[in-house]
């Protein structure tokens, strides 16, 4: 089997096929016309730096492509909310087409861009502090992708959500504030899966380099202070803090602090659990 | 030299070469060599991944040109690659007299 076959095989084991399979192929078979015996290194270590740096700048270009779609879709999403808060609704949760439905949807509408926000800003964050490595550590790179994915997911689940829940309620929405609401859900919506493809190119592609990932101190730096770094549970806990209080102190501000103290009690719950359950897989903590 | 050293130095490097013509893979190796006087004689196959690197990032650009019945990848530096190569040979001049200063 000759050097260019042999390297043919490594790159589709990497992941890296079609066009620029052939074209990497193509300017290694030049070379070798040029020097049969030229020291190009293992085919397995060749197809390996290929995929290394590819799979880097792909796992990078999807997270700021997620990030800048999640922005977008953060201002339809604001948008829907306005109209509803404009429009002086004051919709009635029992009275839904269908109880189940209308509740799962409400409760993805609100928790699920929570987790978009923090996976996308997360990932953008982690895609900019390493924006200068020609090649990332495989499990790194796996990190970006995972809250790239998550990211994303998330949003379009925000978007079908807020759908729903329009028309779950459509008897007490006007035809306005509908439209307005399933518009900015499908134009969210649009912009979320047009960020897709960037995010599936990056999976293609096996990043093989050896290496550990960082964590949540990595990412955040000097905004971390530095009795907290290193102890990611203690730091969690102190993020739900912040929130319980920030939600409770909103709560006392519209004259309703048993609600707001309700639901900043939830959303802190919500951080503890969203970190223990999601914690490893979005590279927030090691262990 | 050592490749490890050479790592943080070939996309400086290979983008120098090709500053003066574009060039294809094979010939960008080869003038490396002959500019560093055999120094920088690396595994001919890890310029193949930067080159493509550089690319994606917009620092240079490539073309196929068939010249004596065969199909080369010629590569030109770009206009923000002539901007980066400016930068890092400023970086580099600046280090390397700050370093010959403490040696002498």
């Amino acid at each position: 089997m000759s050097y260019v076959d042999e390297l043919a095989g490594e790159l589709r084991r990497v992941g890296i096929r079609g066009r620029l399979e052939r074209r990497i192929l193509a300017e290694i078979a030049d070379h070798l016309a040029s020097d049969p015996a030229a020291a190009l290194g293992p085919p397995d270590e060749l197809a390996r730096g290929f995929a290394d740096e590819l799979g880097t700048s792909r796992s990078r270009r999807a997270a700021f492509a997620a990030f800048g779609a999640l922005t977008l879709a953060g201002v339809a999403y604001t948008i829907a909310f306005v109209a509803i808060s404009v429009a002086n609704v004051r919709i009635p949760l029992l009275d839904a087409r269908s109880r189940p439905i209308a509740d799962l949807a409400f409760a993805t509408a609100v928790g699920a861009p929570q987790l978009a926000f923090v996976a996308g800003v997360l990932a953008a964050l982690r895609a900019f502090r390493r924006r200068r490595d020609a090649s990332l550590p495989a499990a790194e790179a796996r990190v970006l992708v995972r809250r790239t994915g998550t990211a994303l997911g998330a949003g379009l689940a925000t978007m079908a959500a807020v759908a729903v829940v329009a028309y779950e309620y459509a008897p007490h929405l006007s035809a306005w504030l509908q439209s307005t609401c399933y518009a900015c859900a499908a134009i969210g919506g649009a912009v979320l899966l047009a960020a897709a493809p960037a995010a599936v190119a990056a999976t293609r592609v096996h990043v093989t380099a050896s290496g550990e990932p960082t964590d949540v101190f990595a990412d955040l730096g000097p905004l971390v202070p530095l009795q907290l770094r290193g102890r990611p549970w203690t730091f969690a806990a102190a993020v739900a803090a912040i929130v319980c209080v920030t939600i409770t102190a909103a709560g006392i501000l519209q004259s309703d602090p048993f609600d707001g103290a309700m639901r900043g009690v939830l959303d802190a719950v919500a951080v503890l659990a969203g970190f223990a359950v999601l914690g490893r897989f979005l590279g927030l903590r090691r262990r | 030299m050592q490749a490890e050293a050479l790592k943080g130095h070939l996309d400086g490097l290979i983008m120098a070469v090709i500053a003066g013509e574009p060039a294809h893979g094979y010939a960008i190796i080869q003038e490396l060599k002959r500019r560093s006087g055999g120094t920088f004689a690396l595994p001919e196959g890890t310029v193949y991944p930067v080159l493509h690197r550089l690319e994606r990032a917009g620092l240079l650009a490539s073309t196929w040109v068939t010249a004596g019945g065969r199909r080369r990848r010629v590569y030109r530096l770009s206009a923000s690659g002539r901007r980066r190569l400016a930068e890092r040979q400023r970086d580099w001049r600046a280090f390397s007299h700050a370093v010959d200063a403490v040696f002498s």
